[in-house]
């Protein structure tokens, strides 16, 4: 005999596991107003379910992204180190905090930043943007923004009626009263910074032209050339730097295999035998080692995130600690299958550094060669994404 | 009332006996819907952390993936037909990507990249069929279109050269982990070469000189007295006969590189259409199977 309650238990465990499988998937699609800028037929980028995209949280997040406020001493907005001009990146080698305390590494561009499969130049399980911006906002060693210790006096800066308003109209779902200043919050903040930075959507280059409007005059025949050698097994370019966004750390809505690659190019091979380095018998600068500073494993040791070539000709200088100053010094460290280092505090033979990855061997490339390349890399430079008023200072 | 009580009663029997018979397997039906591949060394399964001793390194791979298509079983009456995969991420209704991929992560328990398992549409009487075959590679028309508009597993960027040359058919990167100075490694990617077309980034419109896709066949009836087709050994000693394993003789399907030659000819691409890559288990010999 089967009694009510077997049904309403049945029902309630259909539920339960019904619930629990759409809480496994971290990402979704939310509807919303929302259009994003990319081209007819491509896949949107996979969102958090709990922060859909609606134009009133990126205008929003587009405030506050551009807003000085949101460092303790009002020197720096997160507009300090991400200048649309750089293709949001920065053209120095290491950042500056709000404090004047260097970052060790080169400011990443943030370029369809909401196709990247992980976030930041090293971290295996950062994949929202709604963890990685807590980074910049409330990091301590080195300060960026500052606001750890200054919580409270900051956020008040945004308890104006203007932001009110702002916040109103993006979190207003579930708020049909005037938003209060007690209902201004860091969550808030991080969410409406995450939409505006996933807005940055660059896909209208010459490259866009040629390879998805199929308009075969889109490039130069130097640009053609270059494009043949990027793609070919002679120079592996694409192993690291493949897909759509030049970077096989890339995923969206309808990528459902997961792949989260890191490199070590043999930028550095230091003997680290006599500087007391633990596991590691060479390797990478100690201050940076990359991905084993994460996964704790020495064979991680120099793995670090390729990033996007979409922009690249603006985003110098080059590399995770911008070491490398232009293209056409890459383009020679690749050709030379990494970097010796004679002198100096890093002096150490790159090109075989024993965790190297298998693609980086070196390949000859005479001027012509790397005209051709650097014709082609530039093709992948978006003026309209450089310059477009929606993403600038509102 | 009495109705839906005995319905809900019906459909939750319905869904145990579901479940046990899941639990069960096809041990006593001859019936099944799926197909395992066995990653081996010389009888010694592997997967991403298992290490194997060849021509006196040690290896482990890092990622061994490859797409399986047209899929077909061979009747009574000599027919082939289709056997139909199920949708999901890891295959279309035509095409699987099988394999692993070997991430670092700590985070590894939570990301499951290996998929060794292909998952029928429908149940087949194995009893019924006397062969079994396949394409080791993706059909010439599925393989050069934008990947971006492509279902999964076909939009996987790693197992994708460019428009022109197409997906990257079978991929085997192998890493030395001895603690040596400098460690080798050694892949091969399989996949079409010889592909005209204006550019990288354009698709070919007829064939490629060398499509490279391989039909497998495998005789099911050889295999074992129960005619059982549980599943298929990956025999990489297979792969590397003939060949010397280390960085110089890696193989990117260039058709003029002579350990591709030997790659070509132990997959049964090549002279002869024998090959001992792939190879129904023996299940007369049970093997420790840690999948």
């Amino acid at each position: 005999m089967i009694k009510m309650p077997t049904l309403s238990i049945f029902l309630t465990l259909v539920f339960v596991i019904f619930i629990s499988l759409s809480a496994c998937s971290e990402k979704g699609s939310v509807t919303s107003d929302y259009q994003w800028q990319i081209i007819k037929g491509f896949p949107k980028p996979a969102v958090p379910v709990n922060n859909g995209m609606t134009e009133a949280k990126v205008a929003l997040g587009r405030t506050l992204f551009y807003d000085e406020n949101l460092s303790a001493n009002r020197t720096q907005s997160c507009a300090s180190c991400h200048q649309q001009a750089f293709a949001f990146g920065e053209n120095i080698e290491h950042s500056i905090g709000s404090t004047g305390q260097a970052h060790r590494r080169n400011a990443p561009v943030l370029v369809n930043i909401a196709y990247n499969k992980t976030l930041t130049w090293a971290h295996d399980s950062l994949t929202t943007l709604e963890r990685q911006i807590l980074l910049p906002m409330f990091a301590e060693a080195p300060i960026e923004l500052g606001i750890t210790g200054n919580e409270e006096e900051i956020l008040a800066r945004f308890t104006t009626d203007e932001y009110r308003s702002l916040f109103h109209q993006a979190f207003s779902e579930h708020r049909f009263k005037k938003f209060t200043k007690q209902e201004v919050s860091y969550d808030l903040i991080v969410k409406a910074l995450a939409s505006f930075v996933r807005s940055l959507i660059s896909l209208q280059s010459p490259f866009d032209q040629y390879a998805y409007a199929n308009d075969d005059n889109a490039i130069s025949p130097s640009a053609l050339r270059g494009m043949s050698l990027f793609f070919s097994e002679r120079l592996e370019c694409h192993h690291c730097h493949g897909g759509f966004n030049f970077t096989q750390s890339t995923s969206h809505e309808k990528q459902l295999i997961d792949r989260r690659p890191f490199h070590n190019t043999g930028l550095y091979n230091i003997n680290l035998e006599s500087v007391n380095s633990g596991n590691n018998k060479a390797g990478y600068p100690s201050h940076d080692i990359g991905l084993a500073e994460i996964s704790l494993q020495p064979k991680d040791n120099g793995r670090f995130r390729a990033p996007t070539l979409r922009n690249i000709a603006v985003s110098a200088p080059y590399m995770h600690d911008g070491s490398i100053n232009s293209l056409a010094e890459v383009l020679d460290f690749y050709a030379a299958g990494g970097r010796n280092i004679t002198e100096g505090k890093n002096q150490g033979d790159g090109r075989v550094n024993p965790l190297k990855s298998a693609f980086i061997k070196g390949f000859e490339m005479n001027a012509q060669d790397k005209l051709d390349l650097i014709a082609f890399l530039d093709t992948l430079t978006d003026p309209s994404f450089l310059t477009n008023p929606e993403f600038a200072k509102p | 009332m009495n109705i839906k009580l005995s319905l809900s009663d019906a459909l939750l029997h319905g869904i145990m006996l579901l479940g046990i018979l899941l639990l069960i397997g096809c041990n006593d039906v001859e019936d099944i819907d799926t197909l395992t591949f066995i990653p081996k060394y010389q009888n010694t399964p592997l997967k991403c952390s298992s290490s194997f001793n060849h021509q006196g390194k040690t290896w482990q791979y890092s990622q061994l993936q490859f797409f399986i298509s047209e899929i077909e079983v061979k009747n009574s009456d000599g027919q082939w037909q289709t056997w139909p995969l199920l949708e999901n991420k890891h295959q279309t209704s035509g095409v699987a990507l099988l394999g692993e991929y070997c991430q670092t992560s700590k985070l590894k328990h939570q990301l499951k990249q290996e998929n060794w398992q292909l998952l029928f549409e429908q149940a087949i009487d194995v009893k019924t069929f006397s062969q079994l075959r396949f394409t080791l590679g993706v059909p010439f028309v599925l393989n050069h279109q934008n990947p971006l508009l492509q279902p999964s597993p076909l939009n996987v960027p790693n197992m994708f050269w460019v428009w022109q040359t197409g997906h990257k058919f079978f991929r085997l990167d192998m890493k030395e982990v001895n603690e040596v100075k400098q460690k080798d490694n050694w892949q091969f990617h399989l996949g079409s070469t010889g592909c005209k077309a204006p550019s990288a980034l354009r698709t070919p419109k007829v064939p490629c000189r060398n499509g490279n896709q391989t039909k497998i066949i495998l005789d099911i009836k050889e295999s074992s007295k129960e005619n059982s087709l549980e599943s298929i050994d990956v025999n990489l000693e297979q792969l590397f006969s003939g060949l010397i394993i280390t960085r110089t003789n890696s193989c990117q399907s260039e058709f003029n590189n002579k350990s591709c030659l030997a790659l070509f000819k132990n997959i049964g691409l090549v002279t002869s259409p024998s090959q001992d890559l792939f190879k129904l288990t023996k299940i007369t010999e049970p093997e420790s199977m840690s999948h």
